[in-house]
């Protein structure tokens, strides 16, 4: 009892120490870009009625993508956190973990056999996918006993994803639809308006919602199986509610931006580092950091080439991969 | 001691596979969109064609015909070589990086060396080869230690991690280009049969004709190296030298390949399972079975593709990757 | 001995080229009909040296544009690229044509061509020119007048392709005159395009209707396209910066599934030509093609938007 308090009190000052950050994060991704903006004019912006060409920029333009920036970020960061912590993997992520492949391929599946569909049955459309990509890496991952080793299910999230790009391209090269494919699935942030977050934004925060009520339950689980079960835990209802979840979050997160890899990995580690291994802490400071380096990642982006944008796809891959690196070798003996 | 009677059975299954292999070519070279009846295949063969028939047998279908079998054969045997090295049964040029790391090299030449319209076509497999072999060295690079040396594992988490951070360079680089030239890279990706014709057959067939024997001869040497270490060290095998120069063998094969097909995978992750199941995991009896077997895969897998969709067809690496994955899936799951 | 002449003969073949790159015009077309007569076949100054071609060619397949330039010019196709095909300009004249690539060579070789226009990035050149004379020009490399003055050539129809270059342009002057008189001679057009998610402005030569607009009509490019733009033909811009680049009038080429959410933002609106409804959207499928055909359209297409006729 007394360690929890310990280790609680810090962590408040933590986690505002990481709202001062996404704060500091998310002004100055409104300020940077393409159009010349001061910081008085995001303030007016968010603040007042005032009206202007700056602040209408602001308001039409930069805020609803730093908005879907933020939520993705938090989705992605959040996913990939459960994910490492119910097959208690350092690597999985949901771009690895053949769910984003499975979003492209039920996106490639319904452009070309319902041409019609609106934005929420892309969303649907997308969801279904991840949760069949998914299924598939996990089923692979879960049919055999000590299934859930890094480098098995890395194999196979390699292969399931694979296969399903291999369906999408094959589907838009057959129906002539690769560039209506390739327009959701690269497009990133740009164009992001406020009726496609209406439609988005629920999904994420139900996930992040639901995911801060088992998180104590993750972390048994994340520990070992066996204590789980010994601690009267229904660990298969448990970990599919948290599957339901990585499915609302990084189907949601997909459906928005389209492929992205590398923050479910990381921002989960980074997270660890600050706050230790119990996850009540984890999932909240995970939203935190994962929107703000979404922010950062997205601000970069539009900065460097401004006003051509840099797809964030990209910059996070690039910045990925070394600390992809380092956790292969920090990690070295844990894997073999 | 090697049975007798499996040596039998790799006969037997040999030469199962080299008729298949020819059946395939035969049927192979009748099918497309002009009809060449096959009755008229052996007339043509013997010069006795007219200009068209000989054409499209000798110019177009032939080549590539060729071309895909000897690249299958080259990724089978690279992907055979890998996964005694690595120790990993799932181990594939494809997935280790070494063709993102071609694809960006292709990229980076496409869009940033003027195009000249005759040696453009004859340099695009030497910056795939170079680009390829760049990638090979990185990954080998970090997945080396000096207390341990290679470590196996790693070889294939980096490969990985480097394979997903390319494809990342590689959208950096596409979105900034021309409409035009992107649809010619994603070709490419796709693992379109990209060098079908005679030169890059003389580029691809001198690498397969010096590494077969070669890594046959090696196959012991490749048997201990699967085992353990200590048991390798033990019989005498100096690990770290063996292994460089298998693995260099295996990526310029695979590199060789991938640089006139194209981004293929699975081919090499599959023919030597399949050969594995047959006659067991002895190195010198499956690798000729997994050669042939990759070279059949491959040529199969085109000879649907390229019938397919008018007028391109579907690239034959889209086709592997349809038919292996799911084989790929099946073998995780009965491992 | 050999190796001596060899500089001489280099000399000796830069100087006929150089030559017939500015006489050729006036040679061929005294030498055109007669060597019809005889053979049948012409030389043609491609790019990449002589090349003998049919005189009157009957069944041409295309493999990276020009398609327009070939049908205005009344000669037969056979078989055109994708982009051609999906063009709606052309669905009527090509309704019946094939639909081929440069790797598609068992079709080409069905379709018996005769004469075979591709790009100097084509896969197979080789091979298409053992199927049929093939010609490849690189794109961009010469005005867009130019190229269908050089396909006249091809086809041996030069008067007729140097005639329509010479009524098109006085057209297009002269409809140029009227605009500037009605819109004023300072006032500025853009022209945009979105595909994707993306947003393009164009310089002076990149299609969409930029060399009527720019080049024939000489309107005037705001400032800041002229800095941005001008020089690569295109640029990326984000909708941020839009307003920057707007002139008093803007071309909008706009794709039916391309993202334009852009334009339901209260920024475009504010747009002075927005907001004074001066912007013309044009249909961006086909409106990358600098081919008489779509020129012409385009031309019409002008004349109503700005005259209102």
């Amino acid at each position: 009892m007394k360690k929890e308090t310990q280790r609680t009190t810090p962590f408040i000052y933590k986690l505002l120490a990481g709202l001062l950050l996404f704060v500091g994060m998310f002004v100055i991704a409104c300020v940077f870009g393409a159009a010349d903006i001061a910081v008085k004019d995001v303030w007016f912006a968010l603040t007042s009625n005032a009206e202007n060409d700056k602040i209408s920029v602001i308001r039409e333009i930069r805020l609803p993508r730093e908005i879907a920036a933020v939520f993705v970020g938090a989705a992605l960061a959040v996913s990939g956190a459960i994910m490492q912590g119910i097959t208690r993997n350092p690597l999985a992520d949901p771009g690895l973990l053949g769910l984003t492949a499975g979003a492209n391929a039920a996106l490639a599946i319904s452009i070309a056999f319902i041409p019609s569909t609106n934005y929420f049955g892309i969303m649907i459309a997308c969801f279904i996918g991840a949760a069949m990509g998914a299924i598939m890496v996990f089923g692979i991952g879960a049919m055999k006993k000590g299934g859930f080793s890094p480098l098995r299910i890395v194999l196979a999230g390699a292969a399931v994803s694979a296969f399903l790009y291999a369906v999408s391209e094959g589907i838009g090269i057959y129906f002539k639809i690769s560039k209506n494919v390739s327009m959701w699935t690269a497009g990133g942030l740009i164009g992001t308006s406020w009726v496609q977050l209406q439609v988005i934004i629920p999904f994420i925060l139900a996930g992040i919602i639901i995911s801060l009520f088992f998180s104590r339950q993750l972390t048994i689980l994340s520990l070992n199986e066996e204590v789980a079960v010994g601690l009267g835990q229904k660990t298969t209802q448990v970990k599919i509610v948290l599957f339901i979840v990585i499915i609302l979050l990084a189907g949601a997160a997909v459906a928005l931006v389209g492929n992205m890899v590398f923050i479910g990995l990381m921002v989960p580690h980074i997270v660890r580092a600050i706050v230790g291994t119990d996850y009540r802490f984890i999932i909240p400071m995970s939203a935190i950091i994962g929107a703000s380096f979404m922010l950062l990642a997205d601000t970069l982006g539009r900065t460097i080439h401004a006003p051509y944008e840099t797809p964030i796809v990209a910059i996070i891959a690039m910045i990925g991969l070394p600390f992809f690196l380092f956790i292969v070798r920090k990690g070295g003996k844990a894997f073999s | 001691m090697i049975q007798p009677s499996l040596l039998k059975k790799q006969r037997i299954l040999l030469f199962i596979l080299i008729v298949l292999i020819f059946l395939t070519i035969f049927i192979g070279m009748g099918l497309g969109y002009s009809s060449i009846s096959y009755n008229r295949l052996f007339p043509i063969l013997f010069g006795q064609g007219t200009f068209k028939e000989e054409f499209i047998l000798f110019s177009i279908r032939l080549p590539r015909i060729i071309i895909t079998l000897l690249a299958g054969m080259a990724l089978a045997l690279s992907g055979a070589i890998l996964q005694g090295i690595t120790r990993n049964d799932l181990a594939d040029p494809g997935i280790i990086g070494i063709n993102s790391g071609a694809g960006v090299a292709i990229a980076v030449f496409f869009l940033f060396f003027p195009i000249e319209a005759g040696s453009f076509v004859y340099l695009l497999p030497a910056v795939a080869f170079i680009g390829a072999l760049i990638t090979a060295c990185v990954i080998y690079f970090f997945s080396y230690t000096k207390k341990v040396g290679l470590q196996p594992v790693r070889l294939v988490l980096i490969g990985v991690g480097f394979s997903t951070a390319l494809s990342g360079a590689m959208i950096v680089l596409i979105s900034s280009a021309e409409r035009e030239k992107v649809d010619f890279i994603a070709k490419w990706l796709a693992g379109n049969i990209w060098g079908t014709d005679w030169p890059f057959i003389s580029a691809l067939l001198p690498w397969l004709i010096v590494l077969i024997p070669f890594t046959i001869y090696k196959a012991n040497r490749l048997n201990l190296l699967g085992l353990n270490e200590p048991v390798a060290i033990g019989v005498g095998v100096s690990i770290e030298k063996e292994r460089v120069v298998l693995l260099l063998t295996a990526v310029a094969l695979a590199a060789a390949a991938v640089s006139v097909t194209g981004g293929i995978t699975f081919i090499g992750l599959m023919a030597p399972h399949i050969a594995k199941a047959f006659v067991g995991p002895r190195n010198q009896l499956f690798i000729p079975l997994a050669i042939l077997i990759g070279g059949w895969l491959l040529l199969f897998a085109d000879t649907i593709g390229r019938n397919l969709v008018e007028p391109d067809g579907i690239s034959a690496g889209i086709m592997v990757a349809l038919i292996g994955a799911p084989y790929f899936m099946y073998l995780l799951l009965k491992k | 001995m050999k190796k001596q002449l060899l500089p001489f003969m280099l000399l000796l073949v830069l100087l006929i080229s150089a030559c017939s790159s500015q006489s050729a015009g006036k040679k061929e077309e005294k030498d055109a009909p007669k060597e019809e007569k005889k053979s049948e076949t012409i030389t043609y100054q491609s790019e990449t040296g002589p090349i003998e071609v049919p005189a009157d060619p009957q069944r041409v397949i295309l493999l990276s544009g020009y398609t327009g330039n070939v049908i205005r010019l009344g000669v037969n196709i056979v078989g055109v690229d994708t982009w051609s095909k999906n063009n709606p300009t052309f669905a009527d004249e090509l309704k019946d044509v094939e639909e081929v690539s440069d790797e598609s060579l068992e079709k080409i070789i069905e379709l018996e061509p005769d004469l075979i226009i591709a790009g100097s990035t084509s896969k197979n050149i080789d091979k298409l020119s053992e199927i049929a004379p093939t010609v490849t020009y690189t794109w961009g490399k010469v005005d867009y007048l130019t190229q269908h003055i050089e396909l006249g050539k091809l086809l041996n129809k030069e008067k007729e392709a140097k005639k329509w270059a010479d009524e098109f342009k006085a057209q297009a002057e002269a409809a140029g005159e009227e605009i500037r008189a009605k819109i004023g001679e300072d006032a500025t057009v853009t022209v945009i395009e979105g595909y994707d998610k993306q947003l393009y402005v164009f310089g002076d030569n990149w299609a969409r209707g930029t060399e009527i607009l720019y080049q024939s009509m000489k309107l005037k490019m705001p400032e800041k396209v002229k800095e941005m733009a001008l020089k690569e033909g295109y640029y990326t811009l984000s909708a941020e910066v839009l307003p920057e680049f707007a002139g008093d009038y803007i071309v909008f080429s706009k794709y039916a599934d391309a993202d334009t959410s852009f334009q339901n933002t209260e920024t475009y609106k504010n747009i002075p030509a927005v907001k004074n409804n001066r912007v013309f959207e044009m249909e961006g499928n086909g409106a990358s093609f600098t081919d008489p055909v779509t020129l012409e359209k385009q031309l019409a297409f002008f004349k109503k938007s700005f005259l209102g006729n």
